[in-house]
């Protein structure tokens, strides 16, 4: 059986059509199954509960990332395959699944094509897409060595998928993290200032397993998929082939 | 595992680690696959592939690779096992080991070179290698 857990912010107006039509389009395929409107009396917690108690086969998050990230992380124990139908805004994830539409999204769900993709984790918190932070106070500890970003970075980052602007790989499928560290860029002004025409510094990649972020001198603010946050020190680690999903293509 | 010949200069293909100029990296680095150094390195530094060291890098460790270039200023003995180019740009306080050795017009070792044959080897207490 699918079970769908529409996040709270579903419930607003100028989502009613979309909802209203992807019911309709459930139906129709045959995977209708049971839907779990999430509201400020039932939370998210008590909706997966109740849908394992139920026999859930399949866990279906219908929102955005944000929504996505709460589901995983209190279904990852359970072994259950995890859906997503897109809507609102800052639906990366779903994109990275090749799913960008709601129509699209349900005739996913019913082709079923499974994937087991890496998770991370930050101390007792999974991610599925980055960590990240502004603040070059950082220090990435991998026990056999440190590596300590100069004062002209502008972001650092650790992903288990590219969300980022800058150009590398990072494939939620290899058992690996990609520690990112991207300088400042010029801007067209101070290019201009410039006598010799110098490339723009290259980023740094680093492939790694596990680590401890920790700072050099105040804890500094992480954030997780882009939604919520965590002060260093923090353990992260990659967790291979940890979750379930079905996808829009071969990952 | 990626060969050297591989475009690694411009879009980082074939590269598993950057260590770019924004950051610098210390202890006992060890990788699997290609790695390019453009930042500072301290310790020691250890890969199966390729290693490429710009001419910006400035690396104080002791470095085994199975090739190698090298470009900028490295403190500290390096051991190939394939080949090993040294740039002219290249300003290397060490001892050398490689199966096979280039070197260009302008670079600077003052270190051992050892061809891992065995059966030569050259001391120099500075090499400076003129242009031809």
């Amino acid at each position: 059986m699918y079970c769908y857990i529409y996040d709270i912010f579903t419930n607003q107006k100028k989502y009613e059509k979309q909802i209203a039509k992807l019911e309709l389009l459930l139906a129709d395929l045959g995977i209708a199954g049971k839907s779990y409107r999430l509201n400020v009396l039932k939370n998210l917690e008590i909706a997966i509960e109740e849908a394992v108690a139920e026999g859930a086969k399949t866990i279906v998050a219908v929102g955005n990332d944000q929504t996505v990230s709460k589901v995983a992380n209190l279904i990852m124990e359970k072994n259950l395959p995890l859906g997503i139908i897109p809507l609102g805004e800052g639906c990366l994830w779903a994109e990275f699944l090749g799913i960008k539409t709601v129509e699209e999204a349900i005739k996913i769900l019913s082709a079923r094509k499974i994937e087991w993709l890496d998770v991370g984790k930050i101390n007792d918190q999974y991610f599925l897409l980055a960590l990240e932070s502004n603040d070059d106070n950082i220090i990435f500890d991998l026990e056999d060595y440190n590596i300590n970003p100069r004062k002209n970075n502008e972001a650092v980052g650790v992903y288990n998928i590219n969300i980022s602007q800058y150009n590398f790989n990072a494939n939620p499928r290899d058992g690996l993290l990609e520690a990112v560290f991207s300088p400042k860029q010029l801007s067209w002004w101070q290019r201009l200032k410039q006598k010799e025409n110098k490339q723009p510094e290259r980023i740094s990649v680093f492939p790694i397993k596990k680590l401890t972020l920790n700072h050099k001198k105040k804890p500094i603010t992480i954030t997780i998929d882009r939604q919520r946050t965590i002060k260093t020190p923090a353990r992260v680690e990659i967790l291979k082939g940890k979750l379930k999903v079905i996808t829009g293509k071969t990952i | 595992m990626f060969g050297k010949n591989q475009n690694m200069e411009n879009d980082g293909t074939g590269v598993d680690t950057i260590v770019g100029p924004s950051v610098s990296v210390e202890g006992n680095f060890k990788g699997d696959g290609n790695i390019i150094v453009e930042g500072e390195v301290r310790g020691s530094l250890k890969t199966k592939g390729y290693l490429k060291a710009s001419e910006s890098s400035v690396i104080v460790a002791n470095i085994v690779a199975a090739d190698a270039d090298i470009a900028g200023q490295l403190t500290g003995n390096i051991k190939v096992k394939n080949s090993l180019d040294i740039k002219a740009t290249a300003v290397i306080q060490g001892d050398i080991e490689a199966m096979i050795i280039n070197v260009a017009g302008g670079a600077i070792i003052n270190g051992n070179l050892k061809m891992k044959s065995g059966t030569e080897e050259k001391n120099s207490n500075q090499t400076t290698v003129e242009e031809n």
